[in-house]
């Protein structure tokens, strides 16, 4: 079985500065894997690489048995690779269905309609309803972004990446910014994503990936460290000494 | 879902992004307006029936840059390039091929479209500076290369004596310009339909979010290029349909259609009335030619001071323009109006 | 052979010209990366102010050159606090906007002033003499934009590589933000840097009086002429700007020679084919 997705010698330089050195690692159907590691490690940057944001110097990556390292990123979203953005990015203009309905009219490929209304697209408004169920946020579809909590509008993210259909999901800090009393919220939105998808979410807070990852990848100066489970990542002392100070 | 006062307050001025164009249920009711302010104006002026025809023109031009610029988010400094070429096109052909008035807008349109395909093509590939650089450059070397084409453009000297046969055959052009108004009333309110149908499709909203953000849309997998040619060719039929009708109207076309005065002119009326939302565009040229109308007659300096001082203010207090002031005026006296009625 | 030196020497004094007036665009425009339409405002006035001083006050050419220099440069110091600081980091189509409403109130006002017409601008009577130089006779002015050219890219090397001030500028081109943090004051060299770019177009304006005529619609006439050489050189860019402009009036004046027709359809084209090559310019780097 190909796995979901394969990434292979991935390197990035900028001039002489090397932010991803030779990063190698799989994902297979349903993985829940966390990557960690200090600020400027270059995790953000591994994502851009992987969603297409980046070119590569080196590498190759591979979305199923399909090789996608050159291929630009709006093709290998339909392909079914998908990432939310650490800061949150949405159309505050617009209200939360039409975010969703953006989303949803760039998978169905009708983005080239001209002359077809918004409401007369067959389906369109049953999958918004759907997917705002899946973040519990049916209530405030009509509400536009910028009157919604931050908590609320990383659940779009969530929802938006949702609406994509992914096969493969990368997750740039889910809960950064997300207050303590909201974060519970997103907790539940990720626990509730199909079982099928390969999920990758980049993560400061130990609760969520000792909760949610069933692998961890520790990224420390553009190389992995560590690509473990769980308990043998906890219990690394290497690990443990980047983390001095930060909650564990 | 419940639609708020200040709902239908945006969708009575036909604005808000998403246009949904109807007032208490009436269909084509932001056409329907507009016809009437058209109407309203030929009753009233009924001797300044050539300035109002040239109103009309203008609007459908500076329609169209806010396809490009306000939908679109392209900044532009060329687009007077094809407004100039379906003009040119439609005077040639109403001059070698037949003067038949309705054929001449398609000629136009489609010269118009044909020229944003092959420049848009290579222009959106660039952002930026760099893009407002070519889009300037384009259009110049537009306009040498029109100029030097004399057998068919007339160069230095423009295009005279164009012909308009009657419309369907029957409806002939009067001398006082009566049906010329209309006529240009009718093709303005027909392509403004056309155009609100556009912006309030999925095109028109995939095109929203590229200008709001395109990193955003790129990774929802919209493609920024495709979209975006396909919008600035949008832009350029509609421009050439404008030109087109301006050449069967004033019966002349000159190389200063194609100039970066009228670009720049066109890019003042858009931002006065407000970007992206098709009435801003209205608004704009009505404001921005009639004190033109008054102003440049008394002295041609005294003008460009006014509209300068007038952009100078507008960038720096009104940044989303006067319309937009004026709505988020409109916005809060209702809001208001609600709630005293809510504590009533 | 006559014919390619006098292309060359022509080409020459004009890409000088167009350096002098561009190089400061350049150089703000990297800076504080406004799109500053209204440039060509300030050329126009060191021309215009030179005459209304010297034949006001009697003065000889040179000084009134250089008092109309200077003045353009403290003219530049308000706009730059009052009405260029407030649209820093906005979108391009508000710079635009703002800097094409300053162009028209700048025609505006010198229309008023001075009238619709063209103005001379009197030279010294050195440089109305002519140089014979076998095959062709060179006038004396020509030969002093060409100096005058060549010392203000020396100038500048110099200024940007030698001085304190100078180097500021380079760091706050680079990275405002780290500048900052290193205590360079970045409103301040923006603010000189901004007087230095107006004062350098006003000298052009005066030099370049001959070949690029003083009127009042004169910012918008060669507008895009002095755009065009900032993009292709790449902006902040002093040599860039160098190189465009030497680039590209030496193939606007060959065209006007050999082909005349279509003297400004080879300037536009070879903009288009630069850009679309290397879309930040010869020499300018990804902003």
């Amino acid at each position: 079985m190909t796995d979901a997705l394969r990434v292979q010698n991935l390197t990035r330089n900028f001039g002489a500065l090397r932010v991803t050195r030779d990063v190698g690692f799989s994902l297979e159907a349903g993985a829940r894997v966390a990557l960690i590691g200090p600020n400027g490690a270059g995790k953000t940057t591994l994502v851009n690489l992987i969603s297409g944001t980046l070119a590569p110097s080196e590498g190759r990556i591979f979305l199923g048995p399909v090789e996608v390292t050159h291929t630009p990123q709006a093709d290998r979203v339909h392909a079914g690779l998908v990432r939310t953005f650490q800061v949150t990015r949405l159309f505050t203009q617009l209200s939360v269905e039409d975010n969703i309905r953006l989303a949803i009219i760039q998978r169905n490929k009708q983005s080239f309609r001209l002359f077809s209304r918004l409401t007369q697209l067959p389906g369109v408004d049953a999958e918004i309803h759907r997917v705002l169920s899946l973040v519990k946020l049916n209530d405030v579809g009509a509400r536009r972004i910028k009157e919604l909590a931050y908590g609320e509008q990383r659940l779009v993210e969530i929802a938006l990446a949702l609406a994509l259909r992914p096969q493969v999901l990368l997750l740039d800090e889910p809960a950064a910014g997300v207050p303590q009393s909201e974060s519970n919220v997103v907790m539940e939105a990720i626990a509730a994503l199909p079982d099928d998808i390969a999920i990758m979410f980049i993560e400061h807070d130990m609760d969520l990936v000792f909760r949610f990852a069933k692998r961890i990848l520790v990224l420390v100066s553009g190389e992995l460290l560590m690509d473990d489970s769980p308990e043998i990542v906890a219990a690394d002392p290497r690990v443990h000494r980047l983390y001095l100070g930060e909650a564990a | 879902m419940t639609t708020s006062h200040n709902d239908s307050t945006v969708s009575l001025l036909g604005a808000g992004h998403v246009a949904r164009g109807r007032i208490g249920g009436v269909p084509f009711a932001p056409e329907i307006c507009l016809a009437a302010i058209g109407l309203s104006a030929m009753w009233f002026m009924p001797g300044d029936l050539s300035f109002l025809t040239r109103i009309v023109t203008s609007a459908l031009f500076v329609l169209s840059l806010d396809l490009v610029l306000g939908y679109a988010g392209i900044v532009t400094l060329g687009h007077a390039a094809l407004f100039g070429v379906g003009a040119y096109a439609a005077g040639a052909y109403a001059i070698h091929v037949t003067a038949e008035p309705l054929s001449g807008l398609l000629v136009g349109g489609l010269c118009g479209g044909l020229v944003a395909l092959a420049t848009g093509a290579v222009l959106l590939r660039t952002h930026g500076l760099t893009c407002l650089m070519m889009t300037i450059a384009i259009a110049q070397i537009l306009l040498e290369v029109l100029n030097k084409w004399r057998s068919v453009t007339g160069g230095d000297d423009g295009l005279s004596g164009i012909i308009v046969e009657p419309i369907f055959g029957v409806i002939e052009f009067d001398f006082f310009g009566r049906v010329g108004f209309l006529y240009s009333l009718a093709v303005l309110v027909l392509c403004f339909w056309l155009m609100r149908r556009l912006v309030s499709s999925p095109f028109g909203l995939t095109c929203i979010g590229i200008r709001e953000d395109r990193r955003r849309m790129t990774a929802l997998g919209a493609s920024v290029y495709k979209h975006s040619l396909a919008m600035y060719v949008a832009g350029g039929l509609f421009a050439g349909i404008a030109g087109a009708l301006m050449a069967q109207t004033t019966q002349v076309v000159g190389l200063g259609s194609l100039g970066f005065t009228w670009s720049a002119e066109a890019l003042v009326m858009l931002v006065l009335g407000g970007m992206g939302h098709l009435w801003g565009a209205i608004f704009g040229t009505i404001l921005f030619m009639v004190v033109h109308h008054f102003a440049s007659a008394i002295d041609p300096f005294k003008w460009m001071f006014v509209i300068g001082a007038l952009l100078v203010a507008v960038v720096l207090l009104f940044p989303d323009g006067l319309v937009q002031a004026i709505r988020k005026q409109a916005v809060r006296w209702a809001a208001r109006r609600s709630n005293r009625r809510r504590h009533d | 052979m006559e014919l390619l030196l006098s292309i060359l020497i022509d080409g020459l004094a004009y890409g000088m010209i167009l350096f002098i007036i561009s190089v400061g665009l350049s150089i703000t425009m990297g800076l504080m990366r406004v799109v500053n339409l209204a440039h060509g405002v300030f050329a126009m006035l060191g021309g215009f102010l030179m005459v209304a001083v010297g034949s006001r006050f009697g003065l000889r050419p040179e000084m009134a050159a250089m008092l109309a220099v200077i003045a353009v440069g403290a003219l530049a110091l308000p706009l730059e606090k009052l009405i260029f600081r407030r649209v820093y980091g906005r979108s391009e189509l508000q710079q635009v906007l703002l800097t094409i409403g300053l162009v028209f109130i700048g025609i505006a006002a010198v229309g008023t002033v001075f009238g619709n017409s063209l103005l001379a601008i009197p030279l010294p009577e050195y440089l109305k003499r002519s140089v014979d130089i076998g095959f062709r006779v060179i006038p004396m002015h020509r030969l002093a934009v060409v100096t005058a050219g060549l010392a203000v890219l020396v100038g500048l090397w110099f200024l940007f590589t030698k001085t304190r001030f100078g180097i500021n500028i380079r760091a706050s081109v680079d990275k405002a933000a780290a500048a900052e943090a290193l205590g360079i004051d970045t409103s301040k060299v923006y603010r000189l840097g901004f007087m230095l770019g107006a004062a350098l177009a006003a000298l052009g304006g005066i030099l370049g009086a001959e070949l690029l005529p003083l009127e009042p619609y004169y910012p918008l006439k060669y507008l895009v002429l002095v755009l065009a050489i900032v993009a292709v050189g790449g902006m902040g860019s002093v040599f860039g700007s160098f190189m465009a402009a030497l680039v590209l009036g030496t193939v606007e004046t060959a065209a006007k020679y050999l082909m005349p027709e279509i003297a400004s359809i080879m300037f536009y084209l070879t903009m288009l084919v630069v850009l679309s090559w290397r879309p930040h310019g010869l020499f300018g780097r990804q902003l």
